[in-house]
């Protein structure tokens, strides 16, 4: 009996020590797993991804990785809007609404009550809904659409990969608390901002087809709203956050390449363009940045506060700024040629259309207008006056204008000649 | 008819007033489930169901417990009343009667609903079964304490109580003084208890392991409540008021029952290590709060052209059964009986958790197809389809 209690006692003594020291780090720091950005999430699949097919041209926010904001679109003297929902945007939060994206067939919209919708642009009959009530903000970001897959994160921090012909859900995972700028895919990579609460956040690559994280960036001190660009040659990613801070990733490992501070928080996403980014804060400082290094290359103040995205003309080597009351004209270099007032009181982002030589841009101008303004912002054309107040950015595709109305409905302006 | 379980217990008055704690320990749990609000919670009709896996049907007796509960807990404290009132006064038989009675009761609320799950009702339950009907109760209730103990230091062999992270509340002890108290916990319950199996009576070492062990639940009450360290005393009294030797213990009836108590918890520990995040292979052990989990579920919602991904609250639900599986397949269950027959629909259920102490959240259910393909559970508390 002895030798039996002695054994026990020996037994549960090296259990302990070996317990202790097995948890000696959590003991050390035992609220270390509070901090979220430290968390580390599951993927849930719920069918095989299959053959490695291609899926052919991705279709997402502001058109490329570089965020140009060109869009393809025709020539018309008139459109005729329809009302494809009635019912999209609740304006549960004040946050700028998901924008359209759309493919050849399909337009695919994210709405702030948690509604996620995929629409035949023929017929403009809904093909399929997902509803995520969890995201208790909804949608904010802008979906990325690529053949048969479409995906969107949502305000509760999940990013979901769904079939766009069936709207069923191939994979998803949480990433954080919340995904509120627009990812990007460039070529087989997801690149997402997530944001945690407390504030703050990180950048995250993602396998699209498998849904694997391949890496999370270091903490950015803030939440992100700037939804990320990339240089021509994919080594680099840029974005901005709510600290003021504006940062260069690493695509290779999501190490922070260098960050610089400006003068208030960045919303919108940056445009890459020949080793220089561009971007705009809040206070309305639009900002040249050299790529390699972060140093400032002109800053310029414009007239009141943005959160939009500027939209680039390669060919014309122009950068289309715009404010809550002005569009702008810079030359690669920073240098303004031309504003034309629009008072659009909207962090809606100019879209960019060249047709040939013939350069246009269209814009949520009047708060509650669509116009499209030549490209040496002489002359303003009101196309629809929709009513209600947009700040989402409108979705053009060859001969159709699709926007989503704050606390309103889905429109489709169809072009006619 | 119940002689001879009675026999030893009239002829111990010692016995008999442990007979008089037990029946206090009764009467305590029903005026803890009457003024804590909580049997109003659980048997409300708008709140959930949550059914024990060996009893999947009770919702069909559950509206005794929505329309009567009242009337249930009274009569159980009652019958408690009446049990330890009797054992004082020496009334054995009819104690015995009333103690059965009033365990029969709480039971019949109790397997009602997973809810009122608590290691103070699975300690007061086996031990109340013992002193009813185990031979040679003395030595065996003797053995049985150490075996709950050493159960519980074994779950506490994690981060979470290491840390203090699991504590309902914040300790007033120091937090340099609250690590090594908890520490110190651990050594008392996997080392110190077993010696009141080997010491003399009323040792030094003897009053020791007693002293630390009144201490560690009196100190208890300010984070856990009245409840665990009341329960607790009626329980410990056992050692003020017997003599055992356990290391007299023949009775094989006596053995076969403690090592049917002993095997739960071995199994826990031993086959499933990570209970207390996945939930499972506790249904039949001591489920005490030794961790603090923290999930995130999606409730997968499939029909033709919509699908719903809800992450739902799932109740003011006690936190150690928050991300349990038995709730969450009782939620599944419920979800699919009310949409089911409606048209083609169907379910999948994705939960991942992690422990606060944690930053790797555990893929803990999967399951698809929920409604077309109806989960169960087994008897470790998995889900199974």
């Amino acid at each position: 009996m002895r030798i039996i209690g002695c054994a026990y006692m020996l037994i549960i003594f090296a259990y302990v020590i070996q317990s202790s020291l097995r948890f000696g780090r959590q003991l050390v720091d035992p609220k270390a797993a509070e901090d979220p950005t430290r968390l580390e999430y599951n993927l849930f699949r719920l069918s095989p991804e299959g053959p490695k097919v291609d899926w052919g041209p991705a279709h997402f926010y502001r058109t490329d990785a570089q965020r140009s904001g060109l869009a393809s679109f025709g020539r018309f003297k008139s459109f005729v809007p329809s009302e494809v929902l009635d019912t999209l945007n609740v304006g549960v939060h004040s946050a700028v609404k998901s924008s359209p994206i759309g493919d050849d067939r399909r337009v695919f919209v994210g709405s702030d009550a948690g509604w996620f919708y995929a629409i035949d642009r023929l017929s403009k009959q809904v093909l399929w809904r997902i509803y995520l009530p969890g995201a208790r903000r909804g949608i904010h970001s802008n979906p990325i659409v690529q053949g048969d897959r479409v995906w969107i994160g949502d305000y509760s921090g999940r990013l979901f990969s769904l079939s766009a012909e069936s709207g069923e859900i191939r994979w998803f995972r949480q990433l954080g608390n919340t995904i509120g700028a627009s990812p990007l895919l460039d070529g087989e990579f997801l690149y997402a901002n997530v944001e945690t609460t407390p504030f703050n956040g990180y950048l995250m690559k993602i396998e699209k087809r498998s849904g694997e994280v391949v890496w999370k960036s270091p903490a950015i001190g803030e939440q992100s709203h700037s939804s990320p660009a990339m240089s021509d040659d994919g080594r680099t990613l840029y974005l901005g956050a709510n600290n003021k801070m504006f940062f260069a990733i690493s695509e290779a490992d999501g190490s922070i390449l260098w960050r610089t501070e400006l003068q208030a928080e960045v919303k919108g996403a940056p445009v890459f363009f020949e080793g220089q980014v561009y971007t705009i804060d809040m206070l309305g400082n639009a900002y040249v940045l050299n790529a390699a290094n972060g140093k400032l290359v002109s800053t310029r103040k414009l007239n009141s506060v943005a959160m939009s995205s500027p939209a680039l003309d390669r060919d014309a080597r122009k950068i289309y700024f715009a404010d809550m009351t002005h569009l702008y004209a810079f030359n690669s270099s920073g240098v303004i040629l031309a504003a034309r007032k629009i008072n659009k009181r909207s962090p809606s982002s100019p879209v960019l259309v060249k047709e040939k030589s013939h350069t246009r841009l269209f814009m949520i101008c009047e708060d509650k207008s669509l116009c499209e303004i030549s490209s040496d912002l002489s002359t303003v054309r009101k196309i629809h006056d929709f009513g209600k107040f947009v700040t989402s950015t409108p979705l053009l595709f060859d001969d159709q204008i699709w926007v989503s109305l704050d606390e309103g409905g889905l429109f489709v302006l169809q072009g006619v000649n | 008819m119940f002689n001879p379980f009675i026999s030893e217990i009239k002829i111990s008055r010692p016995l008999q007033i442990f007979g008089f704690m037990l029946s206090l320990s009764l009467l305590l749990t029903a005026y803890f489930w009457q003024s804590s609000g909580q049997l109003a919670g659980v048997f409300s009709p708008e709140g959930p169901v949550i059914c024990w896996p060996f009893f999947a049907s009770c919702e069909t007796t559950r509206s005794i417990l929505v329309d009567y509960h009242r009337f249930l807990t009274a009569s159980l404290g009652v019958l408690s009343l009446g049990a330890a009132l009797t054992f004082l006064y020496a009334r054995v038989s009819i104690a015995w009667a009333l103690l059965f009675l009033a365990f029969i009761l709480k039971i019949f609320i109790f397997v009602h609903d997973y809810q009122l799950m608590g290691n103070y009702h699975y300690m007061g339950f086996v031990t109340i079964f013992f002193f009813l009907f185990i031979p040679d109760r003395v030595n065996s209730i003797a053995w049985l304490l150490p075996i709950f103990y050493v159960s519980a230091g074994l779950l506490k062999l994690n981060p979470e109580w290491l840390s203090s992270a699991n504590l309902l509340s914040e300790s007033w002890i120091p937090k340099p003084l609250l690590y090594p108290s908890l520490m110190f916990a651990l050594i008392l319950e996997l080392m110190l208890v077993p010696l009141l199996l080997a010491v003399p009576f009323r040792s030094r070492t003897w009053w020791f392991v007693i002293l630390n062990l009144i201490a560690f639940h009196a100190i208890s009450w300010h984070i856990v409540g009245y409840f665990y360290p009341l329960t607790m005393a009626c329980i410990l009294s056992f050692y003020f008021l017997v003599q055992p030797q356990p290391r007299n213990l023949r009775n094989a009836i006596a053995i076969l029952a403690l090592v049917a108590v002993a095997i739960p918890q071995l199994t826990r520990t031993f086959l499933f290590p990570d209970s207390s995040v996945e939930g499972t292979g506790r249904l039949w052990a001591l489920n005490m709060l030794d961790g603090m989990p923290i999930c995130n579920s999606h409730f997968v919602i499939r029909s033709p052209r919509l699908n719903v991904v809800a992450s739902p609250e799932m109740g003011p639900l006690a936190p150690r059964i928050r991300c349990d599986p038995i709730v969450f397949a009782a939620t599944v269950k419920d979800i699919c009986k009310r949409n089911y027959s409606e048209g083609p629909f169907d379910l999948d259920l994705f939960v991942e958790t992690r422990m606060t102490t944690s930053e790797k959240f555990v893929p803990t259910i999967a399951i698809r197809d929920a409604c077309s393909r109806p989960v169960r559970l087994n008897i470790f508390g998995e889900i199974v389809q």
